[in-house]
């Protein structure tokens, strides 16, 4: 493995970039529409009956 | 359906779906207390290019070159962050009026609804921000972790005071919620 690191000690050359061969963009599970809304969220905060 | 962060590549697509959203969202609550936003084409192909530019930083860290949707999510909160779309917003009632009882609201609901006035009057663009970008990332996770008032709170609050906001503290911010 590349053993480069800068003055902040942080590793560096291209090998060692790119090093998350796994990290990509999988498939969308639901429509943007099922999902949590802030307004939601304020909405229950600020005006569900207390 | 169309895979959502696909299609936000594409220019028209992103903006129309940044002026759906950001119009839409607000009327949550429209019927508790109506509020008009004023929106800026300009700012929001702003948005558009900054985040082509984000996918194109973390893709040029990645083996994949393929960001996923923390990374994406970070991205799109990043740019609509910056960008600050909505130049403006008006309430039916101003927090002034609503504190002084000038409004067509009972005195019980006044107190709740001032607390949200007053809140969202300093953090519009930054719930707007934040409200798309956690949707689009809950979009592609299995089992999405949600948020309270206090987390929404804390990291509007976060956008708004950082006068140079980190890309990568963005996709913390996903990352660190849904894992």
């Amino acid at each position: 493995m590349d053993k480069e690191h800068n003055a902040q000690g942080a590793p560096q050359g291209e090998r060692v970039a790119r090093m998350y061969p796994s990290n990509q963009l999988k498939a969308q599970v639901r429509p943007i529409e099922e999902t949590l809304s802030a307004f939601s969220v304020l909405k229950e905060t600020f005006f569900s009956d207390k | 359906m169309p895979d959502l962060f696909e299609t936000l590549n594409d220019e028209r697509t992103f903006c129309e779906f940044v002026r759906k959203n950001f119009v839409d969202a607000p009327r949550e609550i429209s019927a508790v207390m109506a509020c008009d936003h004023t929106l800026s084409e300009a700012r929001i192909r702003y948005a558009f290019n900054e985040y082509q530019q984000n996918l194109a930083t973390f893709s040029v860290l990645l083996h994949s070159a393929n960001p996923d949707h923390y990374k994406r999510a970070g991205a799109l909160l990043h740019a609509l962050s910056n960008a600050k779309i909505v130049e403006a917003i008006k309430f039916e009632s101003s927090p002034e009026d609503l504190a002084a009882g000038y409004t067509r609201v009972s005195n019980g609901d006044a107190e709740h609804i001032l607390q949200y006035v007053e809140f969202y009057d300093v953090y519009y663009n930054q719930t707007l921000a934040f409200n798309l970008a956690y949707k689009c990332c809950a979009a592609y996770e299995v089992e999405p972790k949600r948020y309270n008032f206090d987390y929404l709170h804390n990291v509007s609050h976060y956008l708004l005071t950082q006068s140079n906001l980190s890309l990568d503290s963005c996709f913390m911010i996903f990352k660190s919620l849904m894992v």
